[in-house]
Parts: C-alpha cells; sequence; structure tokens
C-alpha cells in the first residue's frame, strides 16, 4: 500500500517547516551519519558537547543578527560590538577585582554595553533615515576605532579572579576516547532559556510578530499600526545586546582578550543565519532554523578536523554548503507552474 | 578628444565630494606642511590606493545592476596566488623564456581567472537567481577558501623582478598602479556610458521588472557586469601581489566593507540605476589623503578606521538633507508660481 501522492507531499512540506527547519535538520543528521561511517569515534556524546561548546558564540552573534534581518535590515557592526563589550569588559576586570569575581556581573555589563553600541545604531539609523546596513558600515568603523585607540589595542593575555576558571565549569564530564575528558559547558543552560524566550517573544508576541510585519511590508506594517520607529530601535538595541553577550563569552571562553579578533568572522554568521532559513529580505526566518544552522557549520568544521581534513577547507564546504542551501530556497519558492491539485482528500 | 569628453557626460561629478577632497588636501597640507604635500608622499599613496579603487570600481558594477559582489576580495586573492604559482613554477615548466613574457602570461592568467570567477557569480545571480548578497557571500567564502586550501594558508614567496615591477616601479615618477588604475577607470566609464552593455546595466539596475518585461536578457546583462567586475578584482589581485611580492591567500580580509564603503561615498545607489567612475575616484583618493594624513599626523591606525566611519556617516546625512532642502526648496516655489499666476490657481486648487 502506497501513501497517496498529495499527502506524502503535505506530509513531506509540513516535516519541512516554514523555513526549511526539517531540510537543515536532516542535512544536520545525515552528516553526522556519514562522518560517523568513516570514523566510529564520531559517535560519541564527546562529539555533542563539542560541537556545542563551538556553537555558543556564534549561536547568539547570529540571535542577533537574525532580529534585524526579520525587520528587512543587515546589521553589519555586531563584530565589532561584541569586540567592544568582550574586550572593555575584560579591561575592566583586571582594573577591578571585584568585577572579576562577579562573572554574572561581567556578562550583564557586557550586554549592557552591546545595548549602548546599538543604541548609537538607533540613533543614527533613526535620524539619518538610511538603510542599516549602510550606517552599519560606518558605525562599525567608529567602535573599532574607538575601542582601539581610546580604550586599548594591547593583548589581556590571562583574565582575571573568577574568570579564569570560567571555560571550565562544566555541568558533567565525559572521557572521550582519547583519554582527554570533554565537558557541557554551564553555557548551555542560559543560552538555552535564551533561545526559548526568544522564540515566543518572535512567535507568541504582537511586538515580536510585528518584526516580521516590517520585514515583510514596512507600509503595509506601518498602516497595520504597528510603532516602526519603536520595534526598529528596540531591535537594533536587542542586536546590540546580544552582540555584547556574545563578545563576552568568546572572551571568556578562550580565556585571553585579543581586541583584533573576531574581525573577518562576520560572514559566517550571515551564513549560518541564511542557511537556517532566514530570508536574507526580511521577514522570514526562525529561532530554531538559526539553532540548526549554527549547529550545521559548527559540525562541518568539527567533522573536517576530526577527519584530518586541512581546515582550510572548512571555508570551501561552508560556501558549497550555502549555494545548495540558497538552492533549495529558491527552488521552493520558484512560482508552480502545474495547476493546484484539487482538494479531493479522502480520509 | 571631444567625442571622448562627449561620451563621458554621464559622468556627472559629485560636487560635494570633490569639495571634501580638496578640503582634506588642504587642511593636511597646513597640517604638515613639510610631509604630506611631498613628492614621496603622493607617490607612496599611488601605489597604495588603485588596489581598492579598482575593487571598488568592481563593487560599483555590481551595484548599478541592484546587486553588491561582497566575493571580489576573494577573486582578487586567488588570481594574484595563480598568476604567482605560475609564475614561481614558470622557470621549470617552459624553461627560460624571456621574462616579460611570462609576466605578461601571468596577468593574462589572473585575468582568466577574474573573468571565470565572475561568470561563476552571474551565473549564480543571473539564472539561477541567487540574491547576489547571498551568491556572493557564498562565492567568497568559495574562492577564498580554495586560495587558502591550496597553499595551506601560508604566503608564496619567489616571485622575478620583472613582475614585482608592477607593483614598485615607478616610470616617470608616476607609479604603475595608477596607470591600471586610471585605465581600468576609463574603461568601465567608457563601458557604463557608451556601450550597450552598459547602459542595459543600469537600466536593469533602475526596474529589473521593466527591464525584463522590454525584453532586455537580463541573465546576460547581469552576466556581463560581473565578469567585468571579477576581471577588475583580479588586476587588483595582480597590484597587491606585485607590490607585497607574494601571494598570501587571507590578504586584505577589510577591503570587502572597505570597497563598499568606496561606492556609497561615490554616490552609487545601493538600489541601482545610478553610479559614477568619477564618484569611485574621488571617494578612494579622499579616503587615502586622509589615511596618509593621519600617518603624517602621528594619529594611529585605528583613528584613521574611526574617521572613515564617520566621515560615511557625514556625507550620506549631507547628501540626504541637500536632496531634502532642494525638494522642500523646488516645492515652495512651484507654490508660489501657482499663487502669482492666476491662470494655474484653478489647476492647483483643483489638485488639492
Amino acid at each position: 500500500m502506497t501513501l497517496p501522492g498529495h499527502l506524502l507531499a503535505r506530509a513531506v512540506s509540513a516535516a519541512r517547516g516554514r523555513t526549511n527547519e526539517g531540510l537543515v535538520a536532516v542535512t544536520l543528521v545525515g552528516l553526522a551519519l556519514a562522518v560517523g561511517f568513516v570514523d566510529r569515534r564520531f559517535w560519541s556524546l564527546a562529539t555533542v558537547f563539542n560541537v556545542l561548546h563551538d556553537s555558543f558564540e556564534p549561536l547568539v552573534f547570529s540571535l542577533g543578527f537574525l532580529v534585524v534581518l526579520l525587520t528587512g535590515g543587515i546589521d553589519v557592526s555586531f563584530d565589532a560590538v561584541g569586540i567592544f563589550a568582550g574586550y572593555t569588559v575584560a579591561r575592566l576586570a583586571v582594573a577591578s577585582p571585584w568585577l572579576a569575581h562577579n562573572v554574572p556581573v561581567a556578562f550583564l555589563l557586557a550586554t549592557l554595553i552591546g545595548v549602548g553600541l546599538g543604541g548609537v545604531n538607533a540613533v543614527a539609523i533613526g535620524a539619518l533615515h538610511l538603510p542599516v546596513l549602510i550606517v552599519t558600515l560606518g558605525t562599525r568603523g567608529i567602535f573599532t576605532g574607538f575601542l582601539l585607540s581610546a580604550i586599548g589595542s594591547t593583548y589581556v593575555s590571562v583574565l582575571p579572579g573568577t574568570l579564569v576558571d570560567f571555560p571550565t565549569r562544566d555541568l558533567v564530564r565525559v572521557h572521550a576516547s582519547g583519554g582527554q575528558s570533554v565537558g557541557l559547558h554551564v553555557l548551555v543552560l542560559p543560552l538555552a532559556v535564551l533561545c526559548v524566550v526568544l522564540s515566543l517573544f518572535l512567535t507568541r508576541t504582537v511586538t515580536g510578530r510585528g518584526l516580521y510585519a516590517m520585514g515583510g511590508d514596512l507600509e503595509a506594517a506601518r498602516r497595520a499600526g504597528f510603532p516602526i520607529r519603536l520595534i526598529q530601535g528596540g531591535v537594533l538595541c536587542l542586536a546590540g545586546a546580544l552582540s555584547g553577550l556574545a563578545g563576552m563569552i568568546h572572551v571568556a571562553l578562550i580565556g585571553y582578550a585579543n581586541p583584533f579578533d573576531l574581525v573577518g568572522m562576520e560572514l559566517n554568521v550571515i551564513a549560518a543565519v541564511v542557511l537556517g532559513g532566514a530570508s536574507i529580505f526580511g521577514g522570514r526566518g526562525s529561532v530554531l532554523g538559526t539553532v540548526l544552522g549554527v549547529l550545521l557549520v559548527s559540525l562541518i568544521n568539527y567533522s573536517l578536523i576530526l577527519l584530518g581534513i586541512p581546515s582550510a577547507w572548512q571555508r570551501v564546504a561552508v560556501g558549497v554548503l550555502l549555494v545548495l542551501g540558497i538552492l533549495a530556497q529558491t527552488v521552493a519558492r520558484r512560482p508552480r507552474r502545474r495547476a493546484p491539485t484539487p482538494l479531493q482528500v479522502s480520509p | 578628444m571631444i567625442r571622448l569628453v562627449q561620451l563621458l557626460r554621464g559622468e556627472r561629478v559629485p560636487w560635494y565630494l570633490l569639495g571634501t577632497t580638496v578640503a582634506v588636501f588642504a587642511v593636511f597640507a597646513v597640517a604638515s606642511p613639510g610631509t604630506f604635500p611631498s613628492i614621496a608622499n603622493l607617490q607612496s599613496m599611488g601605489f597604495q590606493f588603485p588596489e581598492t579603487g579598482l575593487l571598488g570600481l568592481g563593487v560599483m558594477l555590481s551595484m548599478v545592476t541592484g546587486g553588491i559582489d561582497l566575493s571580489l576580495v576573494g577573486i582578487a586573492n586567488l588570481a594574484g596566488l595563480v598568476a604567482t604559482e605560475f609564475l614561481v613554477a614558470a622557470p621549470r615548466l617552459v624553461g627560460h623564456a624571456a621574462p616579460p613574457a611570462l609576466v605578461v602570461l601571468g596577468v593574462l592568467l589572473a585575468l582568466a581567472v577574474g573573468v571565470g570567477c565572475g561568470a561563476i557569480n552571474g551565473i549564480l545571480i543571473g539564472v539561477l537567481r541567487f540574491p547576489p548578497i547571498l551568491a556572493t557571500l557564498a562565492s567568497l567564502q568559495f574562492f577564498g577558501g580554495l586560495a587558502i586550501a591550496w597553499t595551506g594558508g601560508h604566503a608564496v614567496l619567489g616571485l622575478p623582478s620583472a613582475f614585482t615591477d608592477i607593483g614598485n616601479a615607478s616610470p616617470w615618477g608616476i607609479p604603475v598602479p595608477v596607470f591600471i588604475f586610471a585605465g581600468s577607470a576609463l574603461g568601465v566609464g567608457l563601458l557604463l556610458n557608451w556601450r550597450k552593455l552598459g547602459v542595459l546595466m543600469t537600466l536593469v539596475g533602475a526596474n529589473p521588472v521593466a527591464a525584463r518585461f522590454s525584453g532586455i536578457r537580463v541573465a546576460r546583462v547581469l552576466l556581463g557586469a560581473y565578469v567585468a567586475s571579477g576581471a577588475l578584482a583580479s588586476l587588483a589581485g595582480v597590484i597587491i601581489v606585485a607590490r607585497t611580492a607574494s601571494a598570501a591567500p587571507d590578504y586584505g580580509q577589510s577591503y570587502i566593507l572597505l570597497s563598499i564603503v568606496i561606492a556609497i561615498l561615490a554616490g552609487v545607489d545601493p538600489n541601482g540605476g545610478f553610479g559614477t567612475v568619477t564618484g569611485i575616484v574621488l571617494a578612494t583618493v579622499c579616503l587615502t589623503l586622509i589615511r596618509t594624513g593621519f600617518d603624517s599626523l602621528g594619529f594611529s591606525q585605528f583613528a584613521y578606521q574611526m574617521a572613515q566611519g564617520a566621515i560615511v556617516i557625514a556625507v550620506l546625512a549631507l547628501s540626504a538633507a541637500h536632496r531634502t532642502l532642494l525638494l522642500a526648496l523646488r516645492r515652495r516655489l512651484s507654490a508660489r508660481a501657482v499663487l502669482h499666476r492666476p491662470d494655474l490657481r484653478s489647476v492647483g486648487r483643483g489638485e488639492g
């Protein structure tokens, strides 16, 4: 007995999700299976922990990029905001022992710095009526330049206080095959909460739907009564907050603060968000898709290392994957030529 | 000559940018009269600005069609690397041919790489209808990744001096890169204002739907635009490799955004349909003047980065304010014209 064609088609399209999440998930699982067949060491809890660990920082950057992208803007200042916040907090922690011993305060401070810088973006965009991409191109230069000339351009090689123990704050540890142990970092909990809260905000609140409305059609959203300017300003501040948090995660996890870090990784973040099914024109995208996109990129990088392929090839791999991802999206969105199947669904 | 000038009449000079450039030069010349306006300083600028200018021209061509090209730095690095690998291996491959012939071959090879990479972009965008920003983002990863994977991330050395002259010699006191840039700028200017392809590019950028319905083969036009910008990027790659005497696969990451900054500063419309070569040349020169001016005053490179961002926002805000002011003024004037001419009053009332 075979399933009727249209039922199958409907099941496939439901599994695929509104923004291709299903497709990304299938790719993710398929890749994991394929790599595992080549190297059995791959199928282990250690892999899961490692891939999650590699995803923390890009995930938070990606979520910040996503919320602006949903409204139809492209914010390219996130890496500058991130390293600005992370490095500034590291310098402050060196100066003040109190801050160095209160890790949550350090993270909060970095987030607040991010909100401030996002506010600068919001004011510039609101006052000048210019596209987000162009204004953030300018402000990222201002942020980086200010960081390096006014705050510092030297390396903080060892983080002070309890920050130095942060990379080893694990929930559980497992022993990997090589003899070393791999831990699941405690960050996984707050970040999971962040994802859930952000997802609920985007799908269940009027303001959250306003982001999609703006990205879909700005004029229609304005006439529907959404406070456009307010939402835009708020979203830019939210993106700043997430970028600041991500920058602090970056600094805290690698254990030193280099003010020249993060530049050049912006394209990886954009690639992950787009792979996760978000439309580059705004109005379409989801937290789940973004999480999957980030995990996919991390998994590829991790597998290439495990398989002994020079890490240089990871950029090629991400490029090819991005082309395939966009191809899947364009094919899916191309108008169907055939007449729609009549609604003769038998029970 | 007059004919040439007429052909370039579409090149409206962006006056505010010209004013800014002259003002910047004057300020730094007064601030550091000993070092800034010297021949040596101008020459060293002449070696620096053509590579970013060429990338700016490439970005402009893609923006004129309503797209954007993020992959140019990747193409430049890959093209420079191919030329370098060829010239390093050439003595073994072809024996001892005359160096000038080898150098020409190397440059042609780089150009071929640029054209090929541009064609890939053009096919992705024109035929498969990828959004340009995504297509070139992916191809940037791909081209840049190929270059890194090929060399394992190391710089390739050992270029013959006949080739490094392209980036270091200055016949009649003018650096060779300036000649390359001037030639390319003139070529792009002629392409945009004279050739059918250039006009079609502008039309596609101004209104892609109208262009499609008027029977313009949009895919072909886009292919042409991205091939041209790929070729410009490969020239930039040749200059970079020759000037630094080595091919570094991850050179110039900051150039990606810098080339867009140049295009925006030059007044190119990011939504497509408008862009001038004069604008690109002025924007490149202006940014280079500020950079070297900061150097001669002893400011850090980081202060320059800050200034660059501030200038982009200031210039855009000024031109936006200028436009609104002009619009408001025109509206006031036309309203007054209606008031002062009784025969038009009924028309005005009818519309109101």
